[in-house]
């Protein structure tokens, strides 16, 4: 009748494996049938949340600075890096730990970090994974400018790039995928949608329906998926990243999971969200739902969870006692590490920083 | 014995308010079980022990505000604990923050005294933002020199700027350290605290917002018996000037232009201290008795005196009055401290000659000085209050 015609449509993907009582939705992927792999990845997220504790409480008296808990989100960490390949290169923003300990990552690393130490960042195991990235957004540029490297090099290699709901307002966040999908770049870009940029809901953050959809304008693929499921966050993202290291360009998952925590040590959400919410969302957090999962398979029994929880908590108070003895750094490696040659403003700056180290002990 | 001092538990704060206790002195408890909760600027905030040991000492209650770096709890340690919180003791004493500090399991306060002694002999540490570092620099001011009141010590821009730039006569003291420059005479510099710092904020507050108007007259007391009690006549007299002119018993708020007056009239009355200026407040002017003023006025001034007077009695006065004639001084230009809208003064009652009538007689006079916000109160309303206050002042006792 008119000169109107639909010139293209999108639609938006979920998925999810398991339920919130780990009971599966439908048939499983083929790697589900690797029981220890399901086991290791099941005790990385104890890993994580062990340490995730014990920091907190470090903070709480005064032996760590500002730290960021990671509670509730130790599927959506794990699962990214149990999909990755050791010569993948990381990104992340600055609760990953679940992922960071999966690329083999030290918890003492972790302690040196936030407690003010760089040399927290200098991972043995994965040297080419970038640090935190506690400005928002900022690591979304880094992760397209690695994955134009390994596609100039030619390598069978990725970036995994994790960014949370409030940074996908970023400028930062939209030039970097519009980069990668015009590129064709080997990029895999997690969001990890845990409802709250500190106090900010997602209905305040953006009009979109999905995070996901932020992918369609830069032309990527790009699903939903249920991020406290182990199994899915694994198995959507390693796809993924095959892809992306087989030339077949990037890709955008949004992890729906919750930020059970406070924003960090220095934040109260208990001034800005409900306590109903809160325990709506406990009823769907990962750990329980997953050691469900294996009991189920009769893969988990008490005893296994019994070694594991002492196990953790051993390994934990072996870092801590490590990080409280670790000698403290001169003021020089404030300097040291950000230009090759210091220029004459910072040298000054060093010395000067030196005086005063020398009269401070 | 571990000291447990009180963390910066968030970024850059200076103290924070007990809320609860979840332990008491006598109390096992293990490392990480929850301990205390606290509520600082930021957050309701739960601070877990930091060690497993016996409590022997708890240094604040519930609704206390406590520095950061100040102590908080005292535990005797396990035996099998105590090694961990001496290392961690060891590791946190080398930290900047400083804020796990405790004693090593055996030392004595004397190795304490002596270790602090020795400490002071390399010089004490000097801990400055970086700025006033570089402030300190353009000034020419050593900053080891400079007294620090930030928190824990720290010296801030403020500091510096005490030192080195205080006023008309800061000549004199822009090296302080420097020996070969001996200070003045009495050129030690104070950075104000407590009462007197508060005062130079309202002072500050009161001319960066206040239209101030001055205006003088006297009352002639002559009619007055003996025995008498000047100030609670003078609380009488306001009460009587309000009632002739409500727009003084108010406040002004400038921000959203407008003003609340008040039926209930509360007098701040400006009570000199050793240590500053206080103002506490007679409640109710309006509905007592000259005797019942005067237990008041003098539990008030004994209270301020003793700084012993509550929060609530130095807050929201609706009016405020200086009697500095009790001292000396005849007239002066007091000074309307915001939200309040005006202040009244009397200086020294004194007797003048005056002329009565066709003779000249010597009367008994007090002077007053009244200061009024004049973006609120127009000068009629205040000179005809000032004329209440006068006539309700000359009635014979």
């Amino acid at each position: 009748m008119s000169g109107q015609r639909i010139v293209a449509q999108f639609e938006i993907p979920y998925r999810a494996c398991l339920d919130g009582d780990g009971v599966p939705l439908g048939a499983l992927p083929a790697w589900v049938d690797d029981a220890e792999l399901l086991r290791h990845m099941y005790r990385m997220m104890v890993r994580a949340r062990t340490f995730d504790t014990k920091a907190v409480n470090l903070q709480r008296t005064g032996k760590l600075g500002t730290y960021p808990s990671c509670l509730g989100h130790e599927a959506a960490h794990v699962g990214v890096g149990a999909a990755m390949h050791a010569d993948d290169v990381l990104f992340t923003v600055y609760r990953e730990i679940g992922t960071k300990f999966w690329r083999g990552v030290d918890m003492l690393d972790i302690l040196l970090y936030w407690g003010g130490d760089e040399r927290g960042t200098r991972y043995q195991r994965s040297p080419q994974d970038f640090p935190f990235c506690v400005p928002i957004g900022s690591q979304m540029p880094h992760a397209a400018g690695a994955a134009l490297a390994i596609q100039i090099r030619d390598q069978r290699r990725c970036a995994v790039a994790f960014i949370g709901d409030g940074g996908t307002s970023q400028g930062a966040f939209y030039e970097a995928i519009n980069f990668a999908g015009v590129r064709s770049l080997p990029l895999v870009c997690v969001i990890v949608n845990n409802r709250w940029a500190i106090s900010v809901p997602v209905v305040a953050q953006t009009a979109a329906q999905t995070l996901a959809q932020k992918a369609i304008a830069a032309g990527i693929p790009a699903l939903q998926v249920d991020g406290n499921d182990l199994l899915v966050v694994r198995d959507a993202v390693g796809d993924a990243v095959e892809r992306a290291r087989a030339g077949g360009g990037p890709t955008i998952i949004e992890a729906l999971t919750y930020r059970l925590s406070d924003h960090t040590t220095s934040d109260d959400a208990t001034r800005y969200r409900s306590a109903e919410e809160l325990a709506a969302a406990h009823r769907l957090e990962p750990i329980a739902r997953m050691r469900k999962f294996l009991q189920s398979r009769g893969l988990w029994a008490q005893a296994d969870e019994d070694g594991l929880r002492a196990a953790c908590s051993e390994e934990v108070e072996a870092a801590v006692k490590q990080y409280l003895a670790t000698p403290k750094q001169s003021t020089d490696a404030m300097f040291d590490y950000v230009y090759a040659q210091l220029t004459p403003a910072l040298r000054a700056q060093r010395d000067e920083a030196r005086r005063y180290a020398a009269l401070a002990h | 014995m571990t000291v447990f001092k009180l963390p910066d538990l968030g970024e850059g704060l200076s103290e924070a308010e007990i809320l609860r206790w979840h332990v008491k002195v006598g109390d096992q408890i293990e490392v990480d079980a929850p301990m205390l909760s606290v509520e600082t600027a930021k957050a309701v905030v739960e601070v877990p022990s930091p060690v497993s040991g016996t409590v022997t000492a708890l240094h604040a209650q519930p609704g206390d505000r406590i520095e950061i770096g100040a102590p908080l709890i005292e535990f005797a340690a396990d035996a099998a604990a105590s090694q961990a919180a001496a290392r961690a003791t060891l590791s946190a004493a080398s930290e900047d923050s400083g804020t796990v500090v405790g004693h090593m399991p055996g030392l004595s306060d004397a190795d304490a005294a002596a270790l602090e002694a020795a400490n002071a002999v390399t010089g004490p540490r000097v801990r400055a933002v970086p700025a006033a570092r570089a402030l300190a620099r353009s000034l020419g001011v050593e900053v080891g020199t400079v007294t620090g009141t930030g928190r824990g010590g720290l010296i801030t821009l403020d500091d510096v700027m005490a030192v080195g730039m205080p006023g008309a006569n800061a000549a004199s003291k822009m090296h302080p350290a420097t020996a070969t420059r001996p200070p003045a005479a009495g050129g030690d510099v104070e950075v104000l605290r407590s009462l007197r710092r508060a005062m130079a904020q309202s002072m500050a507050l009161s001319r960066d917002s206040v239209m101030a108007c001055s205006v003088f007259d006297d009352a002639d007391l002559h009619s007055w018996g003996t025995g008498r009690d000047y100030t609670t006549r003078v609380l009488r007299a306001i009460t009587t000037g309000v009632r002739t002119e409500p727009g003084l018993n108010a406040w002004f708020d400038g921000k959203s232009q407008s003003r609340t007056l008040f039926e209930q009239i509360d007098v701040g009355i400006a009570v000199d201290t050793i240590d500053g200026l206080l103002v506490p407040v007679i409640r109710h002017v309006e509905k007592r008795s000259a005797a019942q003023l005067r237990v008041e006025l003098d539990r008030l001034k004994r209270a301020a005196r003793d700084r012993t007077v509550g929060s609530e009695e130095l807050r929201n006065f609706t009016f405020m009055l200086s009697n500095f004639g009790s001292m000396a001084g005849r007239y002066a230009t007091p000074i309307v401290v915001p939200p309040a809208v005006a202040i009244l003064g009397t200086g020294r009652v004194r007797r003048d000659v005056i002329a009565a009538g066709e003779r000249v007689e010597i009367h008994t006079r007090m002077p007053l000085s009244l200061t009024f916000d004049h973006r609120v109160i127009t000068g009629g309303e205040a000179v005809r209050f000032l004329g209440a206050v006068i006539a309700d002042l000359e009635l014979p006792e």
